[in-house]
């Protein structure tokens, strides 16, 4: 954690469940929602404006994330145009190693990110559920991410019809 | 990846958990093969996958068929829930369908209708039922026009038509190009490609001699420029793009374009117009200044002058195709680097340019801008290819193909190691290529053999050309023309055979190397690899599917004369490359039945396989197609002189095929030759 204070302040977060977080303004502020909320504020607000209560983030998911943000305050984040066409990049070993989560936080996670406005994070974590789902079959799908199949045998019989006269541009 | 074993859930639907957004957002990191297989998982995936970001990458083609209400498959899309907003006909009858364009007509934004047999009622009445058409073609439907009556009571107007086409329908004239483009008020984008059209002033006087009626409506029986630009005038300032490929269009008829007022173009497309002259570019070019892409492909007369007119007024250009353009040099095509917008550029085939076009000019420096690349059959050296590879670290797509001379092991590994974003490489027919290049084993201490050596030794030269930025290697690709057309047939089997057995030998030794930590490039960094083709790369074996090959993303690959490539290789290639749409191993004689099977069974979306001229296999290989193959739409199997006379009978039960190349002779070569050769180098292959 970086306690440099005059130029990177503590700022106090509360998780859904009431569990408090401290952190720094600068890792903070990768979030878009929280940027706006302190935006709106003013900077001199910063010091006394208390701890920021995230009704949408348990105390779990908030830990992660909060570890996500610290590790990458210095980084310059991408913004969403540029994300659009990363789909193979490469990834940071070190985001590689953070998403290794089971399904449930992860999906914590993106709900999080979506929440919280921060475009890298749900760029890592949404892609990893698309990485999932990439060259699988449908029932492997379903298994993986327990989906319940409420297709009827005719209605799949119809889009199977359908499909075979569908072809990439 | 993940170990997904270790993944848990809780019992939740996940999918319903997150939201429609979120969905999406995954999605958009799919290719149109895997979104499509997720749709099949449950209705709120399809949904997501129906979303308007993913329809414009896919259409539903109806192919060959009779298209009528009561016969699928029209029929069966009468009672479906999804909407189909890209709709293309090829090569179909219409019959009574009033019912399909009732259901299905209003969500319609582009329909294609190409080489149908359909009447001018019939397209009537599409036409009318499809009020929200933006794009509209109607192409190679020569019948349509002949009488000239098509559209003639029609009293709707399709507004909302942005961009039409009307290429290649032989009897379009002045009065349907008239009657048709006022019914589209706000076009904006016109395609009169491979038609007729008169651009000389004489031809019009002829059938215009002062007749006020006659030019009021247009002529019955020519399409001429100067009743056109009739149009160009009065739309000037909606219509944007222009196609006059393949048409005569002269340095003339472009003086006109460029006399019209407000025209402000920003595409235009003139491939294959042969009676274009310098003149006439540089003329239009100097006025049309907001041009973003242009297409001046094969044009003979096209020189240095007009692409340096070209690089010093479109500052704003996006796309440049200047393919097959022989007149142009070293001096002009250097100055494309100026172009700092340039997005694609396609120099293909320019058989004057030399490696110094691409080393002073479009690689001369930095540049993040270029995507696409096409540098195919030229006589690169080794230098230019490493500093395409080292200085445009954006590229998604680089065809190197036919360059036969210089691209060799060490370019594919600078490639690999700079140029990840890679979505396409096209490495067709560069010979010199090996296993070595492709999975980056034995490159960093060049192995001992004695040809490799020698390719050490040349390597190392090149280096030297790299600083010096000088090319010595001008007396090279005679040396190897030569070689390459004395070749005969004996002697092509002994080097296969020596290759064979180098392959065993290498192979024998990368298992060795396997553990070593390597300071090399292995094609698996191309994660996002999509498309591939090493045709006619007869060094490239089984060794290079086996290591370093995984590429989940590829859908088409081209192995087509990899005599080497055999069942361990495929078995390889089939774990490896799951999202496989594409398979070309034409020729590819070590090809068996085994290889077949692995192909049908493990690559559940094969759409086209070509396996032309693999002597191998049996009605075995049809067998395995006819039992797997869920998706294929094309087969070739011409010339596999071991199979039945009639294959296509083992094939009738596959629902999904369209086209099936059988030509069991063998000796139509010409034919079934799948990589089209460049006219210029075609000499060479001669025998």
């Amino acid at each position: 954690m970086d306690i440099d204070r005059p130029s990177d302040p503590q700022v106090s977060v509360v998780s859904s469940d009431g569990t408090m977080f401290h952190t720094t303004l600068k890792s903070i502020l990768l979030s878009g929602t929280i940027k706006d909320m302190i935006e709106h504020i003013g900077e001199g607000g910063v010091e006394n404006m208390g701890a920021i209560p995230l009704q949408n983030v348990d105390s779990k998911t908030l830990e992660i994330v909060i570890k996500w943000i610290e590790h990458h305050k210095d980084n310059i984040q991408p913004t969403s145009e540029e994300i659009k066409d990363k789909t193979a990049d490469f990834i940071d070993p070190w985001d590689e190693n953070f998403l290794e989560m089971d399904l449930d936080k992860l999906y914590n996670l993106i709900t999080a990110a979506n929440y919280l406005n921060i475009p890298q994070l749900l760029w890592l974590s949404t892609r990893k559920i698309a990485m999932l789902i990439k060259n699988r079959t449908p029932q492997e799908i379903r298994s993986l991410f327990n989906i319940e199949d409420d297709w009827t045998p005719q209605e799949i019989e119809a889009v199977q019809k359908e499909n075979q006269w569908c072809e990439e541009k | 990846m993940t170990k997904e074993s270790e993944l848990q859930f809780n019992g939740l639907n996940h999918a319903a958990l997150l939201p429609m957004e979120i969905l999406i957002k995954i999605f958009q990191y799919l290719n149109p093969m895997d979104r499509h297989q997720a749709s099949f998982v449950c209705k709120r995936l399809l949904e997501a996958s129906e979303h308007f970001y993913f329809t414009d990458d896919t259409q539903v083609n109806f192919n060959k068929i009779t298209f009528s209400d009561n016969f699928s498959p029209a029929k069966d899309f009468l009672t479906s829930f999804r909407s189909f907003p890209n709709i293309q006909f090829t090569e179909v009858e219409f019959a009574d369908c009033e019912c399909f364009f009732q259901k299905h007509g209003i969500e319609i934004e582009c329909l294609s209708i190409i080489s149908c047999d359909i009447s001018e009622k019939k397209l009537s009445s599409i036409l009318q039922a499809t009020p929200n058409v933006t794009s509209l073609k109607i192409q190679k439907c020569s019948d349509l026009f002949i009488s000239g009556r098509l559209l003639s009571d029609s009293s709707f107007k399709m507004e909302n038509v942005t961009n039409l086409s009307l290429a290649e329908n032989r009897h379009l004239t002045d009065l349907l190009f008239n009657r048709i483009t006022s019914l589209m008020p706000n076009l904006s984008s016109l395609d009169l490609s491979s038609n007729t059209i008169s651009f000389h002033k004489g031809l019009f006087k002829k059938y215009y001699p002062g007749n006020h009626d006659e030019e009021l409506s247009g002529s019955k029986t020519v399409l001429t420029l100067h009743y056109i630009q009739k149009f160009f005038r009065q739309r000037a300032q909606n219509i944007k793009s222009l196609n006059f490929n393949s048409t005569l269009i002269d340095g003339n008829a472009l003086q006109v374009l460029a006399d019209i007022e407000d025209l402000q173009l920003e595409s235009l497309f003139l491939r294959s117009c042969e009676q274009l002259t310098n003149e006439g570019i540089i003329s239009l070019v100097s006025v049309q200044t907001n041009l973003q892409v242009l297409d001046l492909s094969c044009t003979a007369r096209l020189t240095d002058m007009a692409l340096i007119h070209i690089c010093e007024q479109l500052k704003k250009l996006r796309v440049l195709k200047i393919r097959r353009c022989h007149a142009l040099t070293d001096i002009s095509v250097k100055m494309i680097s100026d172009l700092s917008f340039l997005e694609v550029l396609d120099i293909s085939e320019c058989k004057s340019l030399t490696s110094q076009s691409i080393i002073d000019g479009i690689a001369s420096r930095s540049n993040d801008i270029l995507i696409e690349l096409y540098l195919s059959a030229l006589n690169l050296s080794n230098a230019a290819v490493v500093k395409v590879a080292e200085n445009i670290p954006n590229l998604r797509v680089l065809d190197l193909s036919y360059c036969i001379n210089h691209v060799d092991d060490v370019c594919v590994q600078m490639v690999l190691k700079n140029l990840t974003k890679l979505r396409e490489l096209n490495l067709d027919l560069c010979e010199r290529i090996s296993d070595a290049g492709l999975t980056g084993m034995s490159m960093d201490n060049q192995i001992n053999q004695d040809e490799l050596s020698i390719s050490k030794e040349v390597q190392e030269q090149k280096k030297d050309a790299i600083v010096s930025g000088s090319n010595h290697y001008t007396h090279d690709p005679i040396k190897h023309h030569i070689r390459i057309s004395l070749k005969s047939k004996a002697e092509e089997e002994i080097v296969e055979d020596a290759l064979r057995k180098r392959a065993m030998l290498q192979l024998a030794k990368e298992i060795n190397l396997k553990e070593q930590p390597c300071n090399s490039f292995g094609l698996a960094r191309l994660k996002g690899l999509r498309v591939l083709r090493l045709g006619g790369c007869n060094k490239v074996t089984d060794v290079s599917l086996i290591y370093n090959f995984k590429l989940p993303e590829l859908k088409e690959i081209n192995l087509s004369k990899c005599q080497q490539i055999s069942l361990q290789g495929i078995s390889e290639l089939v774990k490896n490359c799951p999202a496989l749409e594409i398979v070309n191993l034409s020729e590819c004689h070590n090809v068996d039945d085994k290889c077949i099977e692995l192909i049908t069974s493990k690559l559940p979306r094969l759409t086209k396989l070509d396996i032309s001229r693999c002597y191998k296999l049996t009605d075995f290989s049809l067998d395995y197609i006819a039992i797997n193959c869920k998706r294929i739409r094309i087969l070739n199997v011409a010339g596999c002189k071991h199979m039945s006379d009639e294959p296509h009978l083992k094939l009738i039960n596959i629902e999904t095929l369209r086209d099936v190349s059988i030509n069991k002779r063998g000796s139509d070569i010409e034919n079934t030759n799948k990589i089209p050769r460049p006219p210029m180098l075609s000499s060479l292959f001669k025998r």
